[in-house]
């Protein structure tokens, strides 16, 4: 069988279609929520330095596995690792998936606040009433399946048509939008109390473990590495295309946003409210501090219903990029399996439209998805460097990444980062987690059905690990059964 | 603004953006040059 695959039309698609990947809702709603609680300039340190310690060799990783299987991700770690290993492949698609079915939802929230912001000046002066009827009413449900519909019907149009075009008309919108809320921030009475705060150190602070497992999670978390995104976009490379310096570009680019994102909201709350009410804000959780205190915020400033739209939209644009990066990434497996785009997003759309609804309706369930799945993705950055460590290193490093057209090579520390540091910070970070989860929830902490606990965990994941290792023949016979041989379009 | 915040404001957002940046340019020269080759 052959068919024709789609490639990005040039290198500038694919690196625009990497930072919308990239920069989410992470980098607005919780970077500068997660730097404020964590000392500032002090956390601005490990956050930088895991960046080059998971994030980019994990990019390099997904880049190399999709440019030379041309696989997602279940084919793709069949292809390298052999066909008993599919199960893993299947497990990072399935957990990105579970995080689309409530990004989704996340990105209807963005929509309706957008909106409310030009139809409904008054969200602000009630904003934590105006929250709760949202969420509590059938809405959300409406936005999930615009968002959704909205998202499908990009990547129904296809690599170039729908991913790049969407992708060259986001991201610069997405940058524009933030610096107009970078310079409105920092023209506020007081706002540069707030840079002050974002960037003085303390170094003291540096000795606490805290500040370095919170920098390595938020990089692990907010670049998109090890979810297999980049790997579904690296299908659609060129074969002369660059993988170093794109993921350099991807994940410097994301801290960019990260950074402009917090220039803009913490000079903002630090403008409005006193010192301890600031961190309170930054306290409240990522939809506390984005839909209850922001929008509060902005009331209380000259034309703050415009800049309130402006922030929703920022934060849509950055939602829905990250979106229908994870909505390709699910069609690219069904794909694989010999369906055609149309029927395998048509497939998708709705399987994400349905398993989305419990999210849209309860933010209970929203909260525990985003506990099990987010924890879920360490996981799947761990199955990538053991992709990786299982081919060798060296190996991969030789024959997958400094290939022809590879513009920066990657030199001998790409091998000891895969083959030494992302496995001993993944079991840092899991019995780190695992350690807080018991804490918050000393005597409940191994019911599998609370939203926050190491049971709800270990149920979710093992369930779900089971049946891919159950049916590991099969995923993988689908999956290569095509032999498919496809030719650059 | 306190003197170790600007010099931290200098160090990372200056390191972040001039790294992304410079990556930038990099990655254009390259282009340009795979271009000409590619030309020859």
């Amino acid at each position: 069988m052959e068919e024709k695959r789609e490639v990005f039309s040039s290198r500038w698609g694919l690196i625009l279609a990497a930072l919308g990947m990239a920069v989410g809702s992470g980098n607005i709603w919780r970077f500068p929520r997660i730097a404020a609680q964590n000392g500032g300039g002090a956390f601005l340190i490990p956050w930088l330095l895991f960046l080059f310690l998971w994030s980019i060799p994990l990019l390099i990783v997904e880049f190399g596995m999709g440019k030379s299987t041309r696989y997602g991700t279940v084919g793709a770690f069949a292809k390298l690792m052999g066909r008993k290993y599919s199960w893993m492949g299947a497990w990072v698609g399935f957990c990105t998936m579970a995080i689309m079915f409530y990004y989704s939802v996340v990105a209807g929230w963005c929509l309706k606040y957008f909106l409310a912001g030009i139809v409904d000046g008054e969200v602000g002066a009630h904003s934590a009433a105006y929250w709760d009827s949202f969420t509590s009413s059938y809405q959300p449900l409406i936005f999930h399946f615009i968002a959704m519909a909205l998202g499908s019907y990009i990547i129904y149009r296809g690599v170039v048509r729908g991913i790049e075009v969407a992708n060259r008309f986001l991201i610069p919108s997405l940058f524009f939008l933030l610096i107009i809320g970078v310079i409105r921030s920092l023209t506020l009475p007081g706002a540069w109390e707030g840079v002050n705060f974002l960037f003085r150190p303390d170094w003291k602070l540096l000795l606490n473990y805290r500040i370095w497992l919170e920098g390595l999670s938020q990089s692990a978390w907010s670049t998109g590495a090890g979810w297999g995104l980049i790997l579904t976009y690296a299908v659609y490379m060129k074969k002369r295309e660059d993988i170093v310096l794109n993921s350099f570009i991807a994940g410097l680019g994301n801290n960019c946003a990260s950074l402009i994102a917090g220039l803009a909201i913490i000079p903002v709350a630090f403008s409005f409210l006193a010192r301890e009410e600031a961190l309170e804000a930054m306290a409240s959780g990522n939809t506390g501090l984005a839909f209850i205190w922001l929008p509060k915020l902005f009331a209380q400033m000259p034309g703050g219903s415009l800049f309130m739209s402006f922030f929703f939209l920022a934060l849509l644009f950055a939602a829905l990029s990250s979106l229908i990066s994870m909505i390709e990434m699910a069609t690219r497996i069904f794909m694989d399996c010999g369906l055609h785009r149309h029927r395998a997003i048509i497939m998708v759309g709705s399987i994400g439209f349905l398993l989305g609804l419990p999210s849209a309706l309860s933010l209970k369930f929203f909260n525990n998805q985003d506990w099990v799945w987010g924890l879920g993705l360490m996981i799947s950055g761990m199955f990538f460097a053991m992709a990786a460590i299982k081919y060798g290193v060296f190996r991969f490093r030789t024959k997958l990444v400094n290939t022809e057209g590879n513009d920066l090579p990657a030199g001998r520390w790409f091998d000891y980062v895969v083959k030494y540091f992302i496995p001993l910070e993944f079991t840092v970070l899991i019995i780190w987690w695992f350690t807080q989860a018991i804490s918050w929830n000393p005597t409940t902490w191994w019911k599998p059905f609370e939203v926050n606990s190491v049971g709800t965990c270990l149920l979710q994941w093992g369930l779900i690990l089971a049946i891919f290792i159950v049916f590991n023949r099969w995923i993988a016979s689908a999956t290569l059964k095509s032999g498919k041989k496809e030719t650059e379009e | 603004m306190e003197l170790g915040a600007i010099i931290m404001l200098i160090v990372i957002a200056g390191g972040v953006w001039g790294g992304f940046i410079y990556s930038l340019l990099v990655a254009i020269r390259k282009e340009r040059i795979k271009k000409q080759m590619d030309k020859s």
